[in-house]
């Protein structure tokens, strides 16, 4: 990677997100070998779920790597926001998976199956310490990536419900109580839902260009407007490039009418940006005989089909 | 792409809302009878059409919302609402493709007995929904992703209920049952690269790629064109939803030049010659450090 960037989501290796991967792959075969030698159905629908935890781990470190390819003739920003859409992705499927075990409990409940026996306890311990393991793993890349996050998500969700496995499982066979299996994947669905709805926000706001987080547009808009040499601002956008890095445009209106005297302008105004607001890219527009709009926040939307006479 | 385009939004939402409304109400009558009949074809059939209701709504709620105007937070404007509903379209309908792919296969392995006169009657009904629901789309498909993904998915369905009348009728005379799952992995089959296309071009503008239509080069070429252009940097064109391209770019003024003039000139050229309603020109004496950059 190039020094000047700050990349909070670095601190992780790939090296482990490909273990996790490998790891999670790996006990998916066996499960499915072992499921088809024992001739148990669940120990295959374990397997399926171990492979969607190994696709939304996969998805997450594709995304990383596409997302360090430089700026080309296509992506002119760089690839970086490829990470918010896997983030995405990754977070939408969670819900689903939420939903469909949900589904599934109700079912079961409804028409009750018999239990295969400890078989099945046993292959749910043997899941939850795998997926505690590639848990471990990917934690401090979660702490500051939505991507990474969003992917650990699954991985938590999985290890929970073979939590629920080993409990349900245990209570059904030396209590047959079949309300156990319900109660546990409706607890647990919940939390994975509610996970995934929390991080939502901010993934769809990052992807709507919308002004990041920890930057607030009136702070920004005075801090422009008190720069030396700037008479007025207007049409200004921040947005985020990626999730670590934020792009800026805007009108200055400068207080002398000359292209030469606003390059001083203009370097003042990067220098405050970069060091104040940690914005490295800006695009500053001179309206030099102030032929402009005057809005602080233009009028969009600007698409065609939006009619401004109201 | 102007002149047409007045009341787009406002007809889409309009016909979305009726579309949403006739497969809300058959979504219902296909539960009320799966419950009445006893029926799980029937409510398998109803959890599609209810990801059809979904989809529209989704559409329908992305219009709304993305004629909302600007703010302090999202000073781009809501538009591109309507590119995240497009994509959560597109991961819906994987979902669904996916699905009924594995159902397929385990019914292939373990064929259930199909009643075939009552799927005929639903499918049929179901067909003639999707194809009104279709017909109220078609206009609105190629120019929003997002009516696009709802259209995608209405049209998946009546693809379905083709199928599923095929089917019946084979079953009818034939008494093979095994004709319903292969029918369901061919519908599968059928709709996945479709919705693959579409996550792909949602994707190219969540990354902010340069729209589809435009090319970097011919951008950049015009910009240079221009008299007392010096030099062309950091050019960047993007879309924010699908028809609303945004575009900023550094120009090197020389000596003589006017930069006001060149400013006006530059923001008019883009607008008339690609149809970029937003620029933002930053002009310059000497091209400024940026110019090394990675940028292209």
């Amino acid at each position: 990677m190039s020094a000047g960037h700050d990349h909070g989501s670095e601190n992780m290796s790939d090296l482990r997100l490909v273990w996790a991967v490998i790891v999670n792959v790996v006990l998916t075969f066996a499960q499915i070998a072992g499921g088809v030698i024992s001739g148990s159905l669940s120990l295959i629908a374990d397997a399926l779920h171990n492979f969607s935890d190994a696709a939304a781990l996969a998805l997450a470190l594709f995304a990383r790597r596409v997302g360090r390819r430089p700026a080309d003739k296509l992506m002119t920003f760089g690839y970086g926001r490829a990470e918010l859409v896997a983030a995405l992705i990754n977070l939408t499927t969670l819900i689903i998976v939420g939903l469909y075990l949900i589904v599934e409990a109700v079912n079961r409940f409804i028409d009750p199956q018999p239990i295969e026996g400890w078989t099945v306890v046993i292959v749910a311990g043997v899941a939850l310490i795998v997926d505690v393991i590639t848990a471990v793993m990917v934690y401090s890349g979660s702490k500051d990536s939505l991507n990474i996050k969003a992917a650990f998500l699954h991985n938590v969700s999985d290890a929970l419900a073979s939590v629920g496995v080993i409990v349900a499982g245990t209570l059904i066979i030396l209590y047959d109580l079949y309300v156990a299996d319900l109660v546990m994947t409706l607890i647990i669905a919940a939390y994975v839902i509610y996970q995934g709805f929390s991080i939502m926000p901010r993934t769809i706001r990052l992807l709507m260009g919308a002004v990041p987080d920890d930057i607030e547009f009136d702070r920004i808009v005075q801090a422009l407007s008190a720069t030396a040499g700037v008479k007025a601002i207007h049409h200004v956008h921040v947005w985020s490039l990626h999730e670590h890095q934020s792009a800026l445009e805007a009108h200055l209106v400068p207080e002398e009418n000359a292209l030469e005297a606003f390059e001083n302008v203009k370097s003042r105004v990067r220098d405050m940006l970069s060091q104040e607001f940690s914005i490295h890219h800006a695009t500053l527009e001179a309206c030099l005989e102030g032929e402009c709009e005057d809005r602080i926040v233009p009028s969009h939307p600007n698409a065609p089909q939006h009619d401004h006479e109201h | 792409m102007s002149a047409g385009h007045d009341h787009t939004a406002g007809a889409n939402s309009k016909r979305l809302m009726i579309a949403l409304a006739m497969t809300g109400t058959f979504l219902i009558a296909e539960v009320v009878g799966a419950i009445v009949f006893n029926s799980l074809a029937l409510l398998s059939d109803a959890a599609h059409m209810l990801t059809d209701a979904a989809a529209l709504a989704i559409a329908l709620a992305a219009i709304k919302i993305g004629q909302r105007p600007a703010d302090d937070v999202r000073t781009f404007g809501y538009r591109r609402f309507e590119i995240l509903a497009a994509a959560f379209n597109a991961l819906l309908l994987f979902a669904v493709a996916g699905y009924v792919l594995w159902e397929g296969i385990a019914r292939f392995l373990e064929p259930a007995e199909v009643q075939s006169t009552g799927m005929l009657i639903v499918a049929a009904i179901g067909l003639v929904i999707n194809l009104i629901a279709m017909r109220l789309l078609t206009s609105g498909k190629e120019a929003s992703l997002n009516i696009k993904g709802a259209y995608l998915e209405v049209w998946a369905d009546m693809l379905g209920s083709i199928g599923v009348i095929g089917g019946a009728i084979v079953i009818m005379f034939t008494g093979w049952d095994w004709i319903d799952p292969i029918i369901a992995i061919a519908i599968g089959l059928w709709v996945l690269p479709r919705t693959w296309i579409l996550l792909r071009d949602t994707t190219r503008i969540l990354l902010e790629g340069v729209p589809p239509g435009i090319k970097l080069e011919e951008v950049r070429s015009g910009l240079a064109a221009l008299a007392d252009v010096d030099d062309v940097h950091d050019l960047h064109v993007w879309s924010l939803s699908s028809d609303d391209v945004n575009a900023s770019v550094h120009l090197a003024i020389a000596p003589q030049g006017n930069a006001e003039s060149i400013r006006i000139a530059a923001t008019q050229m883009l607008s008339e010659r690609f149809e970029i309603a937003h620029a933002t020109i930053q002009t310059e004496r000497e091209a400024c450090e940026d110019r090394t950059r990675l940028h292209p």
